[in-house]
């Protein structure tokens, strides 16, 4: 039953989003009116929710008869799991996929009014996109397939027909071990879901501008708001990913350069880039071509994200071909960036002239600077995540890139990133003035180098370290100083909280990205002094015995054992005290569990966070009489997290407290669209 | 007054500057001993058995163990290049997460250095081409799209 109302509800979202694909085509030429478009984007939502809601339905009430249930879900998963499994294995998440892309569509389509042939044009991209994601929940990916024969436990063989004669296994093979582990696991996929499936409401936009050879910013105007959320949904998904890393994995870090990590990153760097050229051009009407290319290489990016996490093609290029997901949707990604860039070079020259760029020296050029380093970012990382990919397809040598080449390269672009920020803000539009530019930066040049000396007298002695925190001291002393030169002539008016209330509230986009960069100046120097100054130590401990570790002192107080239905936990009781091993700051209990469906075990980590450091601790084995611990002390990791939240919060107040630009979405004249677009 | 508050900014400012470069000077920095140098290849070095970690990173006694003999090699006197021959003899190329700047490896270091120089040339010659043009003319978008596309 949950299978037919399953696939049936798949089959009217995509019949919706053909239908709303042809549709918008139409109303968008005029020859419709834009009433017709509500019938298909009804259904596209409808088919969508029912879908998600009767997957979720088959796995909370244990249906075994359908196979991805049998598969991922078990008896004895607790409930949170159960309902986290709706989408955290691969069909699953392509179905909240289109769910998102669904709650999208239905957001554009409310803006759309009579007449507004850009909105149902975008309508239409987002119904062929749509048409992609049910057609493969429909096809190769379908989730509400039906067992047919039942093993003892899950399913040995299926069915795609939903009315095929159903079996139910006795008991399901359960969740993924790292699911299981953490709920943070079932939380940080969605976020980076919303961010990917967000970027596709600009691409729809730039696309329907092209097709029409609609002049000037109106589509850029359109898309800020959904860029923005898609942005923020980003970045919070990558920071609530490291998290994850850091706090459950054990292997005491937070970024890996793995190439799924990498599928998240680059649709940000490159989103990132479109937030600030999209500054430009509507300010200043420059770079339009290149807004469209950027819109359109985020998009690609999240379809290869997909590609590399979704395909199985990262064990090795050989996998991948097992499952005829991968191979379908790198066909979807040959056709949008083929379709896309001929689309673009057939229109650039219509929607495209830019005035000229007065000075390299000016608020232009730095946003210049940005793109190209951004874009140089993700080009590296882009080409480190594929080479072996393409080295193993072509030659079948396999090769790695990994941390080291991905350190090595980025760092410099990472410090001329910094240098940028610090510098965009104080450089004025059209040409900036050198006495200006320094007016405005010797105050905080002189904070940097104090701060570089400080640096240098509490002990640090690694360069790059030193050089992040002269630079970021830079970045955060430029923007204070620029808020409080606009916050003093109100002064004596309404005091200093009012006054910066005001100008955070009267100019939120501006602002909202100056807090974002002050929140990545204070993750560069978390990274800096995690990566640089970490230490890491094996202990062997017997019961009782208390050593010393970098600066701390851990003592084993014994082992211990947890066992429930849906997993056993080995531990270890130890108690972390002062480097003089008597005063105790708190007990810690990393562990290991084991999981019924799994030979291996997934160590939790416990970590003890403090001011100055974190004291990260994690089992790596032994026996009843000695335990083997891997314990690393990472200097100002809270850093970390409190500059990522710092930034995202940036992102939210730049959306949450602008006002909605006002939107003309009839035609405008082109002549007036050119004129300041 | 004013003046001499802001010489003595200044002041404060050369003096960091000073500490800072004569605190970060080579002479300064620790030696690099042979426990410097073994993390530094372990880290270079993938986890053969491991889910693509590297030695110094990932979390299992396989590592470990390689781990301590990458060490006990640097120690008997080996070389950095005797250590990754040891390893890439013995476990294919792919233990190496640094591929070396040869071959196709040349290309995928230099890349990025590649793409820098286009990015800055495609400025750089947006700009000649404009002030050429003067500030009547506007420049010729397909060229504009053209030019940037390859960036992208």
């Amino acid at each position: 039953m949950n299978a037919l109302t399953g696939y049936l509800a798949v089959l009217a979202a995509l019949g919706g989003s053909a239908a709303l694909g042809w549709t918008g085509f139409q109303v968008s030429r005029g020859r419709k009116p834009s009433s017709a478009l509500r019938t298909p984007v009804l259904l596209v939502v409808l088919g969508a929710v029912v879908a998600m809601l009767a997957l979720e339905t088959a796995i909370l009430s244990h249906d075994f008869t359908v196979a991805y249930v049998a598969r991922n879900t078990a008896t004895t998963t607790p409930f949170v799991f159960l309902l986290a499994s709706g989408w955290a294995a691969l069909e699953g998440s392509i179905v909240l996929w289109g769910l998102v892309l669904a709650a999208f569509t239905y957001a554009v389509a409310r803006t759309v009014t009579p007449g507004d042939g850009l909105g149902a044009g975008a309508l239409s991209v987002m119904g062929l996109v749509g048409v992609f994601w049910f057609g493969l929940m429909a096809t190769v990916a379908n989730p509400f397939e039906v067992c047919t024969a039942a093993g003892t436990v899950g399913c040995n063989a299926t069915s795609w027909w939903p009315l095929a004669a159903a079996v139910a296994p006795l008991e399901g093979v359960g969740p993924n071990p790292l699911l299981q582990n953490h709920i943070l696991m079932a939380v940080h996929p969605p976020m980076l879901y919303i961010g990917y499936v967000g970027l596709t409401v600009p691409y729809a936009f730039a696309m329907s501008a092209l097709a029409r050879g609609e002049r000037g910013k109106v589509w850029l105007d359109r898309t800020h708001r959904w860029s923005l959320v898609a942005w923020c949904f980003l970045t919070f998904g990558i920071l609530l990913g490291a998290w994850w890393s850091y706090e459950v994995l054990g292997w005491g870090g937070y970024w890996a350069w793995d190439p799924v990590e990498n599928a998240a990153f680059l649709p940000w760097l490159v989103a990132t880039a479109f937030l600030h050229s999209a500054v430009v051009q509507r300010r200043r009407g420059m770079l339009q071509a290149w807004n469209f290319a950027l819109v359109i290489s985020a998009f690609a990016l999240t379809i290869l994200g997909t590609f590399l996490t979704r395909s199985g093609v990262i064990l090795s290029v050989h996998s991948f071909t097992q499952s005829a997901v991968g191979p379908t949707i790198l066909g979807f990604l040959g056709v949008v960036v083929v379709a896309s860039f001929v689309l673009f070079a057939l229109r650039v020259h219509l929607v495209a002239s830019s005035p000229r760029l007065e000075s390299l020296a000016s608020r232009e050029g730095v946003f210049l600077l940005n793109n190209l380093l951004l874009t140089l970012f993700a080009f590296t990382v882009l080409v480190g995540t594929m080479y072996p990919l393409l080295i193993e397809t072509f030659s079948g040598r396999q090769v790695s890139v990994g941390r080291p080449f991905f350190d090595r390269v980025t760092l410099p672009v990472a410090f001329a990133l910094l240098l940028a920020l610090g510098v965009g803000p104080v450089a004025p539009y059209r040409v900036a003035k050198p006495a200006v530019v320094w007016r405005r930066i010797r105050t905080p040049v002189r904070i940097s180098l104090v701060a570089g000396a400080a640096t240098v007298l509490v002990g640090v002695r690694s360069v790059p370290t030193v050089v992040v925190v002269v630079l970021a001291a830079f970045v955060i002393g430029v923007i204070v100083r620029h808020l409080w030169s606009q916050i003093t002539p109100l002064r004596p008016e309404m005091g200093i909280g009012r006054a910066a209330a005001r100008l955070f509230r009267r100019d939120a986009g501006y602002w909202g990205g100056q807090v974002a960069h002050v929140g990545l100046a204070l993750v560069a120097v978390a990274i800096a002094t995690s990566t640089a100054l970490a230490v890491r130590t094996e202990v062997r401990l017997t019961p009782g015995e208390a050593v010393p570790v970098e600066g701390y002192c851990l003592r084993y107080e014994g082992p211990f054992t947890e066992s429930t239905a849906q997993r056993s936990v080995e531990g270890a009781r130890l108690v972390l005290l002062r480097d003089d091993c008597a005063t105790e700051i708190r007990s810690m209990a990393p562990r290991l569990n084991r999981y019924p469906n799994s030979a291996q075990a997934v160590a939790t980590p416990d970590v003890r966070t403090g001011l100055v450091d974190d004291v990260y601790v994690s089992l790596a084995g032994g026996s009843a009489d000695e335990i083997v611990l891997d314990v690393f002390v990472f200097p100002l990791m809270w850093l970390l997290w409190a500059g990522g939240l710092v930034t995202v919060a940036g992102g939210v107040w730049s959306f949450v407290a602008r006002k909605p630009p006002r939107e003309r979405p009839t035609a405008r004249p082109p002549a007036e669209a050119t004129a300041h677009g | 007054m004013a003046e001499l508050r802001r010489w003595a900014g200044w002041a404060v400012a050369a003096i960091a500057a000073v500490v800072m470069v004569v605190g970060l000077l080579p002479t300064n920095q620790p030696p690099v001993d042979d426990a410097a140098r073994a993390t530094a290849l372990a880290s270079n070095l993938r986890c053969p058995f491991c889910q693509g970690e590297s030695i110094a990173e990932a979390p299992s006694q396989v590592a470990r163990d390689l781990e301590a003999f990458i060490v006990e090699k640097v120690g008997e006197g080996w070389t950095d290049d005797e250590i990754y021959a040891f390893f890439e003899a013995r476990y294919g190329e792919r233990v190496r997460l640094d591929p070396p700047l040869a071959g196709w490896g040349a290309a995928l270091w230099l890349s990025p250095l590649a793409l820098l120089g286009v990015g800055i040339a495609a400025i750089v010659s947006r700009r000649r081409d404009r002030a050429a043009a003067g500030a009547a003319q506007p420049a010729a978008p397909s060229q504009v799209g053209a030019s940037k596309v390859e960036v992208s």
